[in-house]
């Protein structure tokens, strides 16, 4: 070989190295369970059960969309629709991933957070910037009732203001029960289905209580049952519960948990 | 002055009035006389009657959410920091004591603020809005937080304001705590939704109970305020929007008050101004009083149910059936109510005393109740005046300690009246003076059918009338 | 045993039987004694709810109106300045004494009331009185040991009544009412050391007459510390 395609060749081999050495520590794994550490685990048992209250604690999470709103006081009813019904990725409405799956989005860009003023830093009238990413599905059991998306998302080093997190979980029935109500608790805004059918839309600048909203009453049917949520935020915490309650606002229990 | 008057009376009935101008104000506190509320940004409003406040109080430190309290003899305020040292939601309370609060007092000076609690900025909890209560056993307790989180309640010493042990999350994604404690309950009280955007929020006070004052709260669903929980006490009102940053204030036994803020009155360019209102108790749950309406009345005791009355001749109606006749022959017409010019021919000229009657809906049964916004006021209320519909004839209260009617409105002392709201839903009906005694005298039943005045006892239904609105 | 006998016997025992009957129908009615006893030459005291029981009642004065709700303020001030016999204002009544009112002498009774309350009703009725549309005019002695200040005297009656302490008038009740305990208080009076006299008239139309007084202090609370008296005959 010519010394200039030799040269040209350690130049090549030293980049590819180079790059490859970068794009290993980009992707470089998290330790989820130690990101997430008194929020989540990681999903070990088969399957879960909802807990003394009726809460489902286990989910597919996927990392957050980024889309940038700097007050919440923008969630009407109109914002909420048009802003989740937005695609971000195929399937988005009828996936049902599985712990480490990807999914490759076009999202708004916005810059690193700034833990130094009140606000999250949001573009000032300029037109907005869209970055590709590639963000990760993640089968977690959630240490608490709810299921603090906030915590998720810094765990994680992702974007924390300004979000849309992807929620999905798998209800499991012996029988066909009826007449129950989806029943859910949302900082902030959000919708919800059961099945492809959408029960519930959270509009406004709203705190998760408990049971503040609830659905129609519906039929979770013999055998597998697929509950999604989308949940969107601008400042401060973000986070939900959910469980399903019967005619008598009592827990629904009877059934188990599953990512798939 | 006629026009600042006139100004005054151009705002809804019962807006405190002066420059009320204040935002998350502390509970109000009573110093020598006079009443003090601190705000977020630094200073206060002093009022010298509780009606008519002004910009002077002084508080340094800045910062958000300020709370007071008197402890002994001197008054320990709390404000709170957020974000320090570019940390989100690293936020600090710092308590500061002072002999007084009167910034022209020669003993006034704040001690140096000491940091007592607060958060650390990557825990769930942003430690602003701090707020403080004495129970009844004389422990000091410090609730805190804000929506980022929880809310929590740690115990202070009440000599040095230093927390004692650690805090304990009491309540989920709510803001401006403040705790209070009646009949073995201890109450939270918070607000939920936005706050900050005037005459667009949707803040609102809510409020659960417990057996301890580390919690659990409940609603009155049972709901956990851990669990989002809360029973509203008040959102808006017309005009007035936003309500948030309780304070109580207790007047005297069976006498209770609330402070606030509406993050927009509309009547006052959409500022954010502070408020009074009465503060009731029903089946253990705070209630709030709404503001008193100028306007028509029957003033009836709570003793009988009976009205008061001018002391004059019933004048029988002359129409409609009769009897035990069952006569349903002919049209069925309205009949006019008695009218005053029917009745005022029979009555003497000069005072007219009174009684307590059966309610018949009368002219002689008829009071028109109205603010008299040069008068003055007290804590939660201006002085108004009582005169019989259709004419100038008012209530006065006399030397001989009683009451009667004289013909014309002067103005005088003993013919203002000053109107609570008790914690009952009743009302005491009080003049501002009552002629020859210094003696605190109010309007009771000292029979079913006779009116006088007297001291104000708050278990008995003599001391008690309703208000009844035309 | 002779038949005659039997029957007799029959006879007597139907006559035992119809006079029990008889006097059991007798029993049903009200007994004046049920409602009063004469006074005492000792002092009486108010009940133990500060109640006055002991009156000097006069025989009733007809009083012609047709419904008690005419018993108005006017009414009651023309029916009080009006003259029904001598020295009305004035008299301390002696048990037994005569009042003429027109051409009638009417009689004065002291009396204990056995219940808190003066049933006109009963007391006319017990001396063979009308007891509708009827005026009845009561006197009491109130004695003191010192001066009680800042009592009310408070009342009630079926149906109106006005009441003088010491030539006063203190109470006044209108209109058609029912016996109420504390219907209605005086202002602020004093019953004086020594000697007070308590005047008033009762007046109704149809139904129930029937009047209660006793004074309260400034608590509400019945006042007692008193003695109260009627002038009897000298024995």
């Amino acid at each position: 070989m010519k010394i200039m395609n030799k040269i040209l060749l350690a130049v090549f081999l030293v980049t590819a190295a180079a790059a490859t050495g970068n794009a290993q520590k980009k992707n470089a794994k998290i330790d989820v369970a130690e990101a997430l550490k008194g929020y989540f685990k990681p999903v070990t048992t088969p399957y879960a059960t909802p807990d003394e209250k009726g809460f489902i604690r286990r989910w597919m999470m996927l990392e957050p969309i980024s889309k940038p709103n700097s007050t919440n006081r923008v969630f009407t009813d109109t914002y909420t629709r048009e802003n989740l019904s937005v695609e971000y990725f195929p399937g988005q409405y009828t996936v049902i991933p599985k712990d480490g799956d990807k999914v490759k989005v076009t999202m708004e860009y916005q810059p690193p957070v700034n833990l130094t003023s009140n606000r999250p830093a949001a573009p000032q009238g300029q037109q907005p910037k869209f970055v590709k990413a590639t963000l990760t599905w993640h089968a977690l059991d959630s240490d608490h009732f709810f299921v603090k998306l906030f915590r998720f998302a810094t765990g994680l080093d992702k974007d924390r203001y300004g979000v849309i997190f992807w929620t999905v979980t798998v209800i499991n029935c012996e029988e066909d029960i009826e007449n129950v109500r989806l029943a859910v608790g949302s900082n902030k805004a959000a919708r919800w289905w059961v099945n492809g059918e959408e029960l519930l839309l959270l509009a406004g600048d709203r705190h998760m209580g408990v049971d503040s909203a609830v659905s129609d009453r519906i039929t979770l049917h013999k055998g597998k049952n697929i509950l999604r949520g989308v949940t969107m935020n601008g400042p401060g915490m973000s986070e939900f519960c959910a469980r399903f309650i019967d005619d008598t606002g009592k827990p629904v229990r009877n059934f188990t948990i599953t990512c798939n | 002055m006629a026009t600042a008057i006139a100004a005054m009376m151009t705002i809804a009935a019962s807006a405190q009035i002066g420059s009320p101008y204040i935002h998350d104000p502390s509970t109000v506190v009573e110093c020598d006389g006079k009443y003090y509320t601190f705000g977020t940004g630094g200073g206060g409003l002093i009022s010298e009657d509780g009606w008519n406040w002004h910009s002077g109080g002084v508080r340094p430190g800045g910062g958000v959410a300020p709370d007071a309290i008197k402890i002994g003899d001197r008054y320990l305020v709390v404000y709170s920091t957020g974000g320090v040292q570019g940390v989100r939601y690293g936020s600090h309370v710092y308590a500061m004591w002072n002999k007084t609060l009167d910034p022209e007092s020669p003993d006034f000076g704040y001690t140096d603020p000491i940091d007592i609690a607060g958060s650390n900025g990557y825990e769930d909890c942003d430690g602003i809005d701090p707020g403080l209560m004495m129970g009844p056993d004389g422990r000091l307790w410090l609730v805190y937080g804000t929506y980022f989180g929880y809310l929590r309640v740690v115990e202070l010493d009440p000599a040095t304001a230093r927390a004692i042990g650690d805090p304990v999350n009491v309540a989920l994604s709510c803001e401006a705590g403040e705790m209070m404690y009646k009949d073995g309950w201890y109450y939270l009280l918070a607000t939920h939704g936005t706050c900050c955007s005037g005459v667009n929020s949707t803040y609102e006070i809510i409020v659960g109970r417990s057996k301890y004052p580390t919690g659990p709260y409940y609603d009155n669903l049972g709901r956990d305020m851990i669990h989002g929980g809360g029973r509203l006490l008040l959102a808006s009102e017309p005009r007035r929007i936003g309500a948030g940053h309780f304070g109580r204030f207790i007047v005297g036994d069976g006498i209770e008050k609330f402070s606030f803020h509406f993050e927009g009155d509309l009547d006052r360019s959409g500022r954010s101004v502070l408020a009074i209102r009465p503060l009731m108790w029903k089946d253990g749950w705070p209630v709030a009083g709404k503001p008193f309406e100028n306007g028509e009345y029957s003033i009836v005791s709570e003793r009988r149910g009976y009205s008061l009355e001018l002391a004059v001749n019933n004048v029988p109606m002359n129409t409609g059936a009769r009897g035990l006749s069952r006569n349903a022959d002919g049209p069925v017409v309205a009949l006019e109510d008695q009218k005053l010019s029917d009745v005022i021919g029979t009555w003497p000229e000069g005072n007219i005393d009174l009684r307590i009657g059966p309610e018949l809906f009368r002219p002689h049964q008829a009071w028109v109740i109205t603010e008299v916004p040069e008068a003055g006021g007290y804590i939660g209320g201006a002085y108004c005046k009582i005169t019989l519909a259709g004419t100038d004839r008012t209530l006065t209260a006399t030397a001989d300690r009683e009451i009667t009617t004289v013909p014309e409105f002067t103005g005088a002392p003993e013919q203002l009246w000053r109107i609570d709201q008790l914690t009952d839903g009743t009302y005491r009906i009080m003049p501002k003076l009552v002629p020859g005694t210094d003696q605190e005298l109010v309007l009771i039943s000292v029979a079913d059918s006779t009116p006088s005045l007297g001291v104000f006892d708050p278990d008995s239904d003599n001391s008690k009338w309703n208000l009844n609105k035309h | 045993m002779n038949r005659w006998v039997i029957k007799a016997l029959y006879l007597f025992t139907a006559c035992l039987l119809s006079l029990q009957a008889f006097a059991a129908g007798e029993g049903d009615k009200a007994q004046f004694s049920d409602y009063y006893t004469p006074a005492t030459a000792s002092p009486a005291t108010p009940d133990v709810e500060g109640f006055i029981r002991r009156w000097t009642i006069l025989e009733p004065i007809a009083k012609t109106f047709s419904s008690n709700s005419m018993l108005t303020d006017n009414f009651l001030s023309e029916a009080m300045a009006e003259t029904y016999f001598k020295d009305q204002y004035t008299v301390i009544p002696v048990d037994g004494s005569k009042a003429k009112v027109g051409k009638t002498n009417l009689v004065w009774h002291s009396l204990d009331s056995k219940l808190f309350f003066v049933n006109l009703l009963r007391f006319a009725e017990g001396y063979g009185k009308e007891y509708f549309q009827q005026m009845y005019w009561a006197v009491t002695i109130i004695d003191c040991e010192e001066d009680i200040e800042n009592v009310r005297l408070a009342g009630g009656a079926n149906s109106g009544a006005v009441w003088y302490l010491n030539d006063k008038e203190i109470l006044r009740l209108t209109n058609d009412r029912d016996l109420i305990v504390d219907d209605c208080a005086s202002q602020r009076v004093t019953l004086k050391k020594g000697r007070n006299i308590l005047r008033g008239a009762v007046l109704n139309g149809q139904g129930m007459a029937t009047f209660c007084l006793r004074f309260l202090d400034e608590q509400g609370e019945p006042v007692t510390g008193y003695t109260i008296s009627s002038l009897l005959k000298k024995r």
